[in-house]
């Protein structure tokens, strides 16, 4: 669990990668973020609150 | 995407119409890969390494320059020299580059060298035996868990991305590591903890149609190129950046295609063909034969698991840890990390943990194959609990039931899940009269659950209407699986026009913004999701002439079963207008109508599926046959019912194949043992049993009919489902895929003792 400022998901990847500089790596290969369990696959324009639940993954594809 | 406008009642989507293609394919209209020619045409072949692994030290082409019919020969050379190489492959081009054509090094069995354009296809290949390659060979290794031994060759050093902790092997390039709890805690609360070891072989998505172009590309930097793909601006976009051309400049067009599963998501032969058009200034068309399908093309991953469960008497799961290794040939990719996070996702886990290793070896790239990773996790984690219900004799459907996702669970992966269907397909299953059908002596029931994410991407719709009161809409992904019906049938619910009267067309990279590849079970969803948006665009646009037309305010004017009508009594008393009178003098009304939707949809809506298997085992021959089967999955909403069937019934028909006798075999000397359907055995009609579906709706909330797209999750568990029948058959757990009869006879005799 880390905090950081952010109202899009855009925004939480900035400061992450600001804030913990070894989270650059990870995201700029490619993450996806779930909000409140809706998987948003590279979307960096949702916007987010702070009530919800932000979770990072490995960016998602398929075949 | 948030949708609040989620629609109830409907008319035409869940109806089963003709499929709009029929007739093309029957009379042999439809126009596949090989099935376009241009004047001038040359024919293009490739030269290919027949080692593993080995140095080029030098081409000769001067004997091929030389004959009369040969107009153009190319190595690397004549591809950009600038991309940048970066570890683990987040930046694919190089991957891509270097696959498509080697470097410095053949890095396996068929990985491609030179190629010629000649004026018949005869003198290609007679050209193609003309060029002299120098090799120096080299080390090589093409199993996954030699590749990770200390004593490997290396394949490539620096392969490996910030995610690999130090110490592991250089040909461990990528690694994944989630979870949650404390699984120690939880083994130790279990009766009984069973942990395994499980291995799956590589498989070829075995696509009928091999890989196909004609490629036409000028000096002027300017190209036109036909292809069997599952995504032409993919296509466009990597060879512009292989071949160094503008992206602009280079329209694709997707041709029908005879199956992709995911194997078409990538490029293999594009860029070899615009090369050689460049250089020889003329067409070239280029098409695979099987052998080459096999040797370079992109199978799945093949994988070495270690999977460890515990669970209490009463069925409650109390930890689970899972180990996957995954090797995806001579580069990085291999979906370890999906491998990975599908692995207990059916599971509403308190302590889980699961590792991910992507494996480089010298076999070729490999590339997505439905829901790429999952399956073989599904026949690991599946069969411990199989195992588990064994041992402490519980009913499977039960134990799945009492530990299955719901809505709020959280994931094995991390978040919670949203509404899903995992418990409605696991009731369904339970209920289906084929759970309770009585067996025969001999014969075995499995059953397995199965997940997938599913995914949205980059999606672009255009909707015409025509002055009749027709309509026309352009879609950028090609179908792959019926997707121009179902277009037409959301279309059809929006502008409440019949069916019949809407033709979809997959349309060119010119034609509409960058689409995402057909990938991911995305296009009912995206497209899906696009299409409704743009008839909804076009809707507002009727509605607006309608208004005018009657003098009242645009918002006084709804749209209902195909017609204008005035909002409410206090709008005006005018008859409904239908969509026909409106399109008739709409060039004299404010011109042309159409509708547009462009968005990156982010709702997909993860799927679940649960299949039911009854084997039977020869025990003198190993030779085992999958006796009846049903398949039980959330759809969501099924737009086609009948097309949604047929992936159920593709997914498990893959995956009885998978299962029982596909496998890429390797040589020591590294080669492809097999690269023939003779020697590669996909299942044949004969093979199969009648394929039972029911479709389970249980709508997602991201799509505004609920739609989830079908086309992977049915192939998540049938390696598990009928690896857990074979195995109640046979009374052996069978642990290495596929369970052919020479491992079906292995595992009888070790049994026997």
């Amino acid at each position: 669990m880390v905090e950081v400022e952010a109202s899009t998901t855009g925004d939480i990847l900035k400061a992450l990668q600001a804030n913990y500089p070894g989270l650059q790596a990870p995201i700029s290969a490619g993450v996806s973020i779930a909000i409140d369990g809706r998987v948003y696959a590279t979307s960096l324009t949702e916007p987010v609150s702070p009530d919800q639940e932000i979770y990072l993954m490995q960016r998602l594809k398929g075949g | 995407m948030a949708l609040d406008d989620q629609k109830s009642t409907l008319k035409f989507v869940g109806t089963r119409p003709e499929r709009p293609d029929g007739l093309d394919k029957v009379t042999g209209r439809a126009r596949f890969g090989a099935d376009t020619t241009a004047p001038g045409m040359l024919f293009g072949a490739i030269v290919r390494s027949p080692h593993a692994h080995a140095r080029i030290v030098k081409i000769d082409v001067s004997k091929a320059e030389a004959m009369e019919e040969v107009k153009a020969v190319v190595t690397r050379a004549d591809f950009v020299n600038d991309l940048e190489y970066t570890p683990g492959g987040a930046d694919e081009f190089w991957n891509v580059m270097e696959n498509v054509m080697a470097g410095d090094t053949a890095l396996y069995d068929g990985h491609a060298i030179a190629a010629v354009a000649a004026t018949s296809a005869l003198a290609a290949r007679d050209a193609v035996k003309a060029i002299e390659v120098e090799y120096e060979v080299l080390p090589h290794v093409t199993d996954v868990d030699k590749a990770m031994a200390s004593d490997a060759p290396v394949i490539r050093e620096g392969a490996a991305d910030h995610s690999v902790p130090d110490g592991l092997h250089p040909n461990v390039v990528r690694y994944h590591e989630s979870g949650h709890g404390d699984v120690e805690a939880g083994f130790a609360e279990a009766d009984l903890v069973i942990e395994d070891h499980f291995t799956t072989e590589a498989t070829h998505q075995g696509y009928i149609e091999p890989h196909a172009c004609l490629a036409s590309l000028g000096m002027d930097g300017k190209g036109e190129l036909w292809c069997c793909t599952q995504g032409h601006w993919y296509v466009q976009k990597y060879c512009a950046a292989l071949l160094g051309i503008d992206t602009s400049q280079l329209r694709v067009t997707a041709s029908e295609i005879g199956g992709g599963f995911g194997g078409k998501t990538t490029v293999f032969i594009e860029p070899v063909a615009l090369a050689l058009s460049r250089k020889a200034n003329r067409p070239v068309k280029l098409v695979m034969n099987r052998s080459e399908v096999f040797r370079a093309t992109g199978p799945t991953a093949s994988a070495s698991m270690d999977i460890k469960i515990g669970m209490k008497k009463d069925g409650t799961i109390t930890a689970a840890e899972g180990t996957f290794r995954l090797q995806g040939g001579a580069f990085p990719g291999a979906p370890c990390e999906f491998t990975a996070m599908c692995a207990f996702a059916p599971y509403a886990l308190t302590n889980v943990r699961q590792v991910g290793y992507d494996v480089i070896t010298n076999r070729p790239k490999q590339a997505a194959y439905r829901a790429p990773g999952s399956p073989m996790a599904a026949f690991a984690v599946e069969s411990v609990i199989d195992e588990l219900c064994n041992q402490l004799g519980l009913d499977p459907v039960d134990v799945r039931l009492k530990n299955a996702s719901r809505e709020g669970t959280k994931a094995s992966y991390g978040p919670r899940f949203d509404r899903i269907g995992l418990v409605e397909t696991l009731e369904a299953a339970k209920a289906h009269p084929h759970y309770s059908a009585p067996l025969e002596k001999g014969q075995g029931r499995g059953i397995s659950c199965g997940f997938w994410f599913n995914h949205g991407g980059e999606t672009s719709v255009s909707l015409a209407l025509s002055e009749d009161g027709t309509a026309q809409i352009s879609v950028g992904t090609p179908d792959i699986g019926g997707s121009r019906s179902s277009m037409a049938l959301m279309a059809a619910e929006v502008l409440g026009i019949a069916y019949e009267n809407i033709r979809v067309t997959i349309a060119d990279t010119a034609t509409l913004g960058y689409n995402d590849v057909s990938h991911g079970s995305r296009v009912t969803y995206a497209s899906g999701l696009a299409t409704i948006k743009a008839a909804e665009d076009a809707v507002q646009k009727l509605c607006k002439r309608a208004a005018q037309k009657w003098g009242i305010p645009e918002d006084a004017v709804k749209w209902e079963d195909g017609h204008a009508v005035p909002s409410g009594p206090n709008a005006g008393d005018f008859d409904p207008l239908p969509l026909r009178e409106i399109t008739a003098t709409m060039g004299s009304t404010g011109g042309p109508i159409s509708g547009h939707f462009e968005a990156t949809p982010e709702g997909a809506g993860v799927s679940f599926a649960t299949h039911i298997v009854d084997s039977e085992v020869d025990p003198e021959t190993g030779k085992t046959a999958v006796t009846r089967y049903t398949v039980i999955q959330d759809a969501g909403k099924a737009v086609h019912p009948t097309y949604v069937e047929g992936q159920f019934q593709g997914g498990a028909a893959q995956g009885i194949g998978w299962a029982l006798n596909e496998e890429y075999i390797y040589g020591d000397d590294g080669r492809l043992q097999n690269a023939v359907f003779l020697d590669y055995r996909i299942p044949v009609a004969s093979d199969l049993p009648m394929i039972d579906t029911v479709i389970v709706e249980v709508p997602n909330p991201g799509h505004p009919f609920g739609v989830r797209g079908v086309g992977e999750t049915s192939i998540c568990p049938p390696l598990a489902a009928i690896a857990n029948a074979v195995s109640a058959a046979a009374g052996v757990r069978m642990r290495s895929l596929p369970m052919s009869p020479p491992k079906i006879l292995d595992a009888l005799d070790q049994a026997d003792g």
